[in-house]
């Protein structure tokens, strides 16, 4: 097992700069997730930490230990591909048993080794098949038995659900997880699915074009987003973002938003913003942080349903204020239709605001 | 309506139908009839039965003719025109990925350019190289750092006839090879290194076994191409010295059309052809059945997911 640090880690292919300046650090025995969308520098990441890329700049340590230059082969890293790229042409054993017959491990502890590896990750009974002869779910499986028969130091995996269908996928998710902590391996995780990472990663590192935009825990992204691209790429439905002006209104502190929607501002939130120079702010609220209420009540502001959408077990409720729309998500249960008036409140401590011009979070009290 | 659809067809069909009639069909006959015969520079079609067939079982030149060939063809074929191609394939995917295609497509194009030349040009060339005086390249060479002239052709005239086929030869495969290395997914090396393959066993454990269609159709195809070929070697060594470079199809060639011992025998000349027809097909079954082809024909040709 090791940690990984990553010290101000380029990768250029020509002038196309994949990975710009990156530096992480990378616990031992847990699991990380590198989120991001497509084209974002991740897998190039991972193929780096591989040793099938070298960076163009930096230093990439498995704990105290530079690995720049040193080989895939002398790495000791498990990795699984997307794609899975198992060996069409060897049986599920002799693919599981490749990188311990280039090890020159003898023949008999190969055979323990390989049955071992296949009974935790359970495809013991698929060993005689070929590739092609399993379903997408095995394969993967079988991908994971391979990269995990030689005990690798790090195992790295490569939008490891992406393939399988939503079944499967809630399955293997957990599967891996368990298997992660049966092993306790350092693991590090791919992926373009925020789910994916937050449902098995201990902490989360968010890319965009190459660059790191936080790296913290599932909560602290959902709940302190670092800046307005993972507000908006985390959370599902998204965040709804909105210009907003810091001004009264009746004799209230409120954001304004459009010409119609007056937020009030919670007095610990006032409080603070009465030191900022700046007025504008982008204002974010996740849908679930919106109480939808029959009357009024403190901080919450009127509003006319212009939309409901039924999500199995959450309603989606649309607002609509001229220009501007809210989205608020209620249990199914709450009875509530189009066209009808009801109060919004937003949670006090939910209420995220962003610099207008370098769209990074602005942090208050509260 | 409908008979004139048909005869409509036949039209359309009677151009190719008449090529192969005339270019396929007569011909065919007309050799297995030849064979019959005893026809030589008189043209006239005297019927001898099986005379000829059994001549050949006398011959004396023919098991030393049968022997050359299968050093020929195969000699070739390893040496060149599967492996040499396959190393150039090699070479060139590797450099297609450190130097870029455009490079990697030089070298391939300079292989090639044995195929573009007339055969008469590429055998005269060699005949320089190899000539026998220090005007020949090789023994000017050889001159240069104060060696004696070698009589290249009439000293290793089996290997000349090997390489400078197998010059030419390797080319098909290299295209072929290179195409099937190229369009296997990265990840299947990448995968490879990770598991700790270095180069030489990614080539054994997963280039080689994931070009195994194409190895073994060149492989195929080039032995029934060898088989018929000789145009090289009637230039180069004219089949000489004494036989000693004479294959099966040039044997028949000097036969019908008078090489330096034999002239205007066509009907034995014909008779030996269609023993090399058949030969070629027993070959053919033969790779057919322990290639196991039928899978080959039921399957992707180059096995990449």
């Amino acid at each position: 097992m090791a940690a990984v640090i990553l010290k101000n880690i380029t990768k250029a292919f020509g002038s196309v700069i994949a990975v710009n300046d990156v530096t992480l650090e990378i616990p031992d025995g847990k699991v990380t997730a590198l989120l991001g969308p497509s084209g974002c520098g991740k897998t190039t990441m991972l193929l780096m930490l591989a040793g099938i890329y070298q960076p163009t700049k930096g230093e990439i340590y498995f704990d105290e230990v530079m690995v720049n230059g040193i080989p895939p082969k002398l790495r000791n890293v498990g990795l699984v591909f997307q794609s899975y790229a198992l060996y069409p042409h060897m049986t599920v054993y002799d693919n599981i048993a490749f990188p311990l017959k280039l090890k020159k491990v003898p023949k008999d502890e190969i055979r323990a080794r390989v049955q071992e590896i296949a009974k935790i990750v359970q495809i013991d009974d698929l060993l005689q098949r070929k590739p092609g002869q399993i379903s997408g779910g095995q394969q993967q499986r079988v991908a994971l038995c391979r990269a995990l028969v030689k005990n690798p130091d790090l195992l790295l995996l490569d939008e490891p659900l992406s393939n399988l269908d939503a079944r499967l996928r809630i399955e293997t998710r957990a599967e891996i997880k368990r298997i992660q902590q049966e092993l306790g391996i350092t693991t590090i995780l791919v992926t373009h699915d925020q789910v994916e990472a937050v449902t098995m990663a201990d902490h989360v590192a968010v890319m965009r074009k190459g660059v790191i935009q936080q790296y913290s825990t599932p909560e602290d992204l959902l709940l302190k987003p670092a800046n307005m691209f993972v507000a908006s790429f985390i959370g599902d439905p998204p965040m709804n973002l909105l210009e907003t002006e810091v001004t009264s209104h009746e004799g209230r502190p409120v954001f304004r938003c459009g010409a119609e929607l007056h937020i009030p501002i919670p007095p610990q939130v006032a409080v603070s913003l009465e030191q900022r120079r700046a007025k504008e702010f982008i204002l974010g609220i996740r849908p679930e942080h919106l109480e939808i209420l029959d009357e009024r009540q403190e901080l919450a502001f009127r509003g006319t349903v212009s939309m409901v959408e039924l999500l199995g077990r959450d309603k989606l409720v649309d607002f609509r204020f001229g220009d501007v729309a809210i989205r608020a998500l209620v249990p199914a249960e709450v009875n509530i239709h189009e066209g009808e008036e009801k109060w919004v409140r937003p949670q006090p401590h939910r209420i995220h605001l962003f610099d207008k011009e370098e769209r990074r979070a602005v942090r208050f009290a509260g | 309506m409908k008979r004139r659809g048909y005869g409509m067809v036949f039209l359309l069909l009677l151009p190719a139908l008449l090529i192969i009639l005339a270019f396929y069909v007569v011909p065919a006959v007309l050799t297995g009839t030849m064979s019959l015969t005893n026809m030589d520079h008189r043209l006239s079609w005297n019927f001898v039965g099986l005379q000829n067939y059994k001549q050949m079982l006398q011959d004396t030149i023919l098991s030393r003719v049968f022997w050359n060939t299968i050093v020929y063809v195969f000699g070739t074929l390893l040496c060149f025109n599967v492996t040499f191609g396959l190393l150039l394939a090699l070479a060139t995917s590797y450099i297609a990925e450190r130097q870029g295609e455009r490079t990697s497509m030089f070298f391939r194009a300079l292989w090639l350019l044995p195929r573009f030349t007339p055969p008469i040009v590429y055998g005269v060339i060699w005949l320089w190289i190899l000539d026998p005086t220090r005007n020949g390249l090789l023994n000017g060479v050889l001159d240069f750092f104060g060696g004696k002239p070698v009589s290249w052709i009439s000293k290793y005239p089996v290997q000349v006839i090997v390489l400078t086929n197998g010059v030419i030869g390797a080319s098909f495969g290299m295209i072929l090879f290179y195409s099937a290395i190229t369009s296997i997914s990265k990840e299947y090396n990448w995968a490879a290194a990770v598991d700790g393959a270095g180069w030489l066993q990614r080539i054994r454990y997963v280039t080689l076994p994931l070009i195994r269609w194409p190895l073994m159709f060149v492989t195929a195809y080039q032995t029934l191409s060898l088989l018929t070929s000789y145009e090289y070697i009637l230039i180069i060594t004219g089949g000489g010295p004494f036989y000693r470079t004479t294959v099966w199809s040039l044997y028949a060639y000097n036969e019908a059309f008078g090489g330096y011992y034999a002239s205007y025998r066509f009907g034995y000349a014909t008779a030996l052809t269609l023993v090399l027809v058949v030969i070629s097909m027993v070959a053919s079954i033969i790779y057919w059945r322990v290639f196991r082809f039928r899978e080959m024909m039921s399957e992707p040709k180059i096995e990449v997911i």
